[in-house]
């Protein structure tokens, strides 16, 4: 292995692995525009590595998909959420249902669950091996932060970490999908993360609160 | 030439000991030129102390021998701990008689000592002071063990100049993203160990808010000079952990003059580095409020752990 590319693969797995660190950071951040500004940290994060990726084996289609990731998951969404923000004037998640520590504590065992798992599973393609478990991690820690907080605007970013690791998925495991289904998904949460900025919205406008525990009471 | 040696493991400890006073001073310079004020020399806590050591001691009738033992157990467990941390050279510490494990509990003792302290004379602020610091040492502690554990894990050894060399053997390839969450925890760690800001506040006697500051409340004079220099030169060891175990480039690997002499150049800048960056730190966060302390040195242990276990289980990163 000539220096060149040591330098590259050390650069690939540097970012991948700042993605799932950004991943932890969401789960312990409190102030909610941090937690964007991270989600727009890993989506960076993740976009530049594929794309060193998609150069580094020639694939570049990859490449290219890559950049329009980045534009789109690592600026356009965190701006539109930010502009949510600022209208609706809540900056920080005071009681979760699961406390900070104890969910980080979480996240290290769904973390610990996902590479032993994957670990069984593929055993012949190391490559494969790792990508796909740092996406099942992602996709859990998403998960997770959907599950254990009460504002709306942190669900919306647990989906969004979500997408990023089934992104992930996709290019440890098959090099990303073909071009148009990737630049399709791309738009699609685009359009996603308006109707849900929306919906943030209208919780707001209803409750006075984005606090997605009044969403269970009935109302006539 | 074994002489020599020794004469240079007790030079490197005199370092920390002669410079802490020094990083002290810079860091609240640079603190006061960001807050636009002018602030005072960056020789002002030297100062300090020899006025400290020059006043008469008052101590209060009712404490026992452990108040009057509490600064010299400080003050000497702190100068141990600094033999075994090397600063400008890899070849001369004594290191045969300890490793970074013995480190951890080096500076454990003292600490247990001075809640000691703080409950001996019997104020309401030294009480309060004790257990606010045993409860931040007892999240603090087993992070910073796991940090140490990540590096002695990546060389194969827990002895500090062991795990330099390895490091500068290797160059970048020890350099994965286990390390840079190692980097990251140490520092959150030093910053709750040390009493920095967002932690405990340096610079206030604010009586609600203190934790370092209430537990030594009741010393004055040769004591109080004596537990300041050991808290000084503790900030600087950490500096000194941080600097050299992760980026150890310009340490000396053979004994000459001028490599020593480079050595110390490259340690005074480094350490120079970091005392910005805590100034810059410190005047860009808040206090957290108590309760949220264990939150944040969870965060610590969290990155900590995922440092180790990214050694063997998790292979972070494609």
């Amino acid at each position: 292995m000539n220096t060149h590319s040591f330098y590259l693969t050390q650069a690939i797995t540097f970012f991948s692995a700042l993605s799932l660190v950004s991943a932890f950071g969401m789960l312990s951040l409190r102030t909610l525009r941090l937690c964007i500004r991270t989600y727009a940290a890993q989506s960076l994060c993740l976009g530049f590595t594929a794309f060193l990726l998609g150069l580094s084996l020639r694939h570049y289609h990859v490449a290219i998909i890559a950049m329009v990731v980045m534009i789109v998951k690592g600026l356009l969404i965190p701006w539109f959420l930010d502009k949510v923000m600022e209208e609706v004037r809540i900056k920080r998640e005071l009681d979760p249902f699961v406390s900070y520590p104890i969910s980080m504590f979480i996240g290290v065992g769904l973390a610990l669950v996902s590479y032993s798992l994957v670990d069984r599973v593929i055993m012949n393609d190391p490559f494969a091996a790792k990508g796909f478990s740092l996406a099942l991690t992602l996709i859990l820690l998403g998960l997770w932060l959907m599950v254990s907080r009460k504002k709306a605007m942190i669900q919306v970013l647990g989906l969004l970490v979500v997408e990023n690791g089934l992104f992930v998925a996709a290019l440890s495991t098959s090099f990303s999908m073909p071009m148009i289904v990737e630049l399709g998904l791309v738009f699609d949460l685009l359009i996603a993360v308006v109707i849900m900025g929306m919906l943030i919205f209208r919780i707001q406008n209803t409750f006075s609160s984005i606090n997605t525990e009044h969403l269970n009471r009935l109302k006539g | 030439m074994n002489k020599i040696n020794f004469m240079i493991a007790l030079f490197q400890a005199a370092i920390l000991l002669i410079l802490a006073p020094l990083a002290i001073g810079l860091i609240k310079k640079t603190k006061a030129l960001l807050q636009n004020r002018q602030g005072a020399t960056i020789f002002q806590p030297y100062w300090d102390l020899l006025k400290n050591f020059r006043k008469e001691e008052v101590i209060s009738e009712t404490t026992s021998w452990i108040f009057r033992a509490v600064p010299l157990i400080c003050f000497s467990s702190i100068l141990i701990s600094c033999l075994l941390v090397p600063t400008i050279s890899i070849n001369h510490s004594l290191k045969f008689t300890g490793d970074l494990i013995a480190l951890v509990y080096l500076l454990a003792l003292p600490r247990f000592f001075m809640a000691l302290a703080g409950l001996d004379a019997g104020s309401a602020f030294g009480g309060m002071g004790s257990s606010r610091e045993v409860m931040i040492s007892s999240t603090a502690e087993p992070a910073l063990i796991l940090v140490l554990f990540t590096m002695a894990v990546t060389a194969g050894t827990t002895q500090a100049e062991e795990i330099i060399r390895t490091i500068l053997q290797k160059g970048w390839m020890t350099y994965w993203p286990g390390t840079v969450l190692a980097f990251v925890s140490l520092f959150l760690i030093t910053l709750a160990e040390c009493g920095r800001l967002p932690v405990d506040n340096p610079a206030t006697h604010l009586e609600l808010t203190m934790i370092h500051e209430a537990m030594i409340l009741e010393y004055s004079g040769k004591s109080l000079a004596l537990i300041e220099w050991a808290s000084m030169t503790k900030l600087l060891l950490f500096f000194t952990l941080l600097a050299n175990i992760f980026f150890p480039w310009g340490i000396a690997q053979e004994t000459s003059l001028i490599s020593l002499g480079n050595s110390m150049i490259f340690f005074i800048l480094k350490i120079g580095l970091f005392c910005l960056l805590l100034a810059f730190i410190e005047t860009s966060t808040a206090k957290l409020r108590l309760f949220r302390v264990p939150d944040f040195l969870g965060t610590a242990f969290v990155l900590a752990l995922l440092a180790l276990l990214s050694q063997s289980i998790l292979k972070l990163g494609l």
